[in-house]
């Protein structure tokens, strides 16, 4: 039989270096292009090309199938923040029709050091996020919308990600199928 | 036992890669029509075999067996579809399509930076490593015949 | 506890002062200037002997006044942090402000991390300020 869950190697990076990594991408977009709208966009795409990867090694890795609903779906987000970076954000404030809600971010370690500065107070600095949600979930078949309500970095108390459920996309029909 | 061959497509039906090891007799058609038809075949049992279905089916459909060879088949959530024909008397393939999404396929295409997701995978690192961790596969078995 | 705390850049340019009076930030401003003197003075003496016995950061006493006693402490980036402390203020001890360098130490560390920090720039974290302003007053 086929070994299970043996090969995949337990590689840590240390979190200061993950950090230090991500502020200095962000900084480095910021002086390129001196328009945080367009950082913004930037952030959100590369998270897009993050996620449409990132579902297939968790997917691999946690061998879960597909949702029952949206329910499950956002627990299983939790988990995967959990699995990349450490943390658990609190599910709540769902919306009563069950296709909206919200991620609570207590402390993230994206944000660790960083103090926005004040010509870039619109700057979304962890909009690489709502990319990552936005590509992994589109990847099986679900089309979403999410984008940050509160950000600790402008001085909300906390860090609030609201994830807003569209609709679901269907499998392409093969070309010359009917 | 042995293993005959292995088809990977994309989501929308773009043959990602093809790898044969004990495949005698080819099909006599091009590659391309070949995929195209095996694409169209599993995309009609797919949804023919949801429709018969009496229950609610979650995996749908898994494999079909004639008296030469057995097509075996794994579809992840977003959509990738793997295919491994075998010989009749092969076991738990199903775990061997998964250990190759794993191991194989998500540590070195998914995880390349420099594979484009959505044409054919051209690393070389990538096809020594799948043939590797198919030959050693029991399944393979030592000699064909 | 201090009166007042300063950062001193690489090349001896001033980074940032705070002091508790801000109307006698520019009396500290000169004190500080003159400290660094000593401070330079020290740093040739510890480098040359025994160099790898005091890897030191904390300089201790660099020179008091009838009001004032100065100390200082350097990084081995070069960052200089210079505390003030009120002459009558007998109760600190010299653990006391090797603590109050450590925090500080550690706090300018933070605010280097932070990717929009220039580093060579004049600090106006307010991360910073605050947290200085706490190490002043004493808690």
């Amino acid at each position: 039989m086929s070994r299970q869950g043996t090969r995949l190697d337990q590689k840590k990076v240390n979190s200061e270096l993950f950090t230090l990594t991500y502020g200095a991408l962000v900084s480095q977009l910021m002086k390129d292009y001196e328009n945080v709208d367009e950082v913004n966009k930037q952030l959100e795409r590369m998270g897009y090309n993050i996620g449409i990867r990132l579902i297939e090694d968790f997917l691999a890795r946690t061998g879960t199938g597909r949702c029952y609903d949206f329910r499950d779906t956002a627990e299983k987000i939790q988990s995967a923040f959990r699995l990349y970076l450490g943390i658990s954000p609190q599910i709540m404030n769902w919306s009563s029709s069950g296709d909206e809600f919200s991620l609570q971010f207590d402390s993230n370690p994206l944000t660790e050091f960083v103090e926005l500065p004040d010509h870039c107070l619109n700057l979304k600095y962890c909009n690489v996020l709502t990319g990552v949600l936005k590509g992994a979930l589109e990847m099986v078949q679900m089309d979403i919308a999410s984008c940050f309500v509160q950000d600790h970095l402008k001085g909300d108390p906390c860090t609030e990600l609201r994830v807003k459920f569209i609709k679901r996309l269907e499998d392409a029909i093969p070309a010359g199928e009917d | 036992m042995t293993i005959h061959n292995l088809y990977i497509f994309d989501r929308s039906g773009i043959l990602l890669y093809y790898a044969e090891w004990n495949r005698l007799k080819q099909s006599g058609i091009t590659r391309e029509e070949e995929a195209k038809l095996m694409f169209g075949m599993l995309w009609s049992i797919k949804s023919f075999v949801c429709k018969i279905s009496p229950l609610d089916t979650k995996k749908g459909f898994l494999c079909y067996k004639t008296n030469k060879y057995a097509l075996h088949y794994f579809e992840t959530p977003t959509g990738l579809k793997f295919i491994l024909n075998t010989d009749v008397n092969a076991q738990n393939v199903r775990e061997l399509l998964y250990q190759i999404y794993r191991q194989v396929f998500v540590e070195y295409v998914i995880k390349n930076p420099e594979c484009n997701l959505k044409e054919p995978i051209k690393s070389e690192l990538f096809k020594s490593q799948l043939d590797a961790f198919v030959k050693q596969s029991p399944i393979f078995g030592l000699k064909s015949y | 506890m201090a009166v007042c705390i300063a950062v001193i850049g690489k090349e001896n340019s001033p980074k940032y002062i705070s002091c508790i009076n801000p109307s006698m930030e520019l009396h500290f401003q000169y004190k500080v200037h003159v400290s660094l003197d000593v401070v330079e003075e020290k740093l040739q003496a510890v480098s040359k002997p025994i160099a790898d016995v005091t890897k030191e950061q904390y300089l201790g006493l660099l020179y008091s006044t009838e009001e004032h006693k100065i100390y200082g402490y350097v990084t081995n980036t070069k960052i200089k942090f210079i505390v003030v402390v009120d002459s009558s203020n007998t109760l600190l001890r010299d653990n006391e402000i090797r603590m109050m360098f450590r925090r500080l130490h550690s706090v300018y560390a933070d605010i280097v991390c932070n990717p929009f920090f220039i580093p060579g720039e004049v600090i106006s974290s307010k991360k910073f300020d605050k947290t200085v302003k706490s190490i002043m007053y004493g808690d």
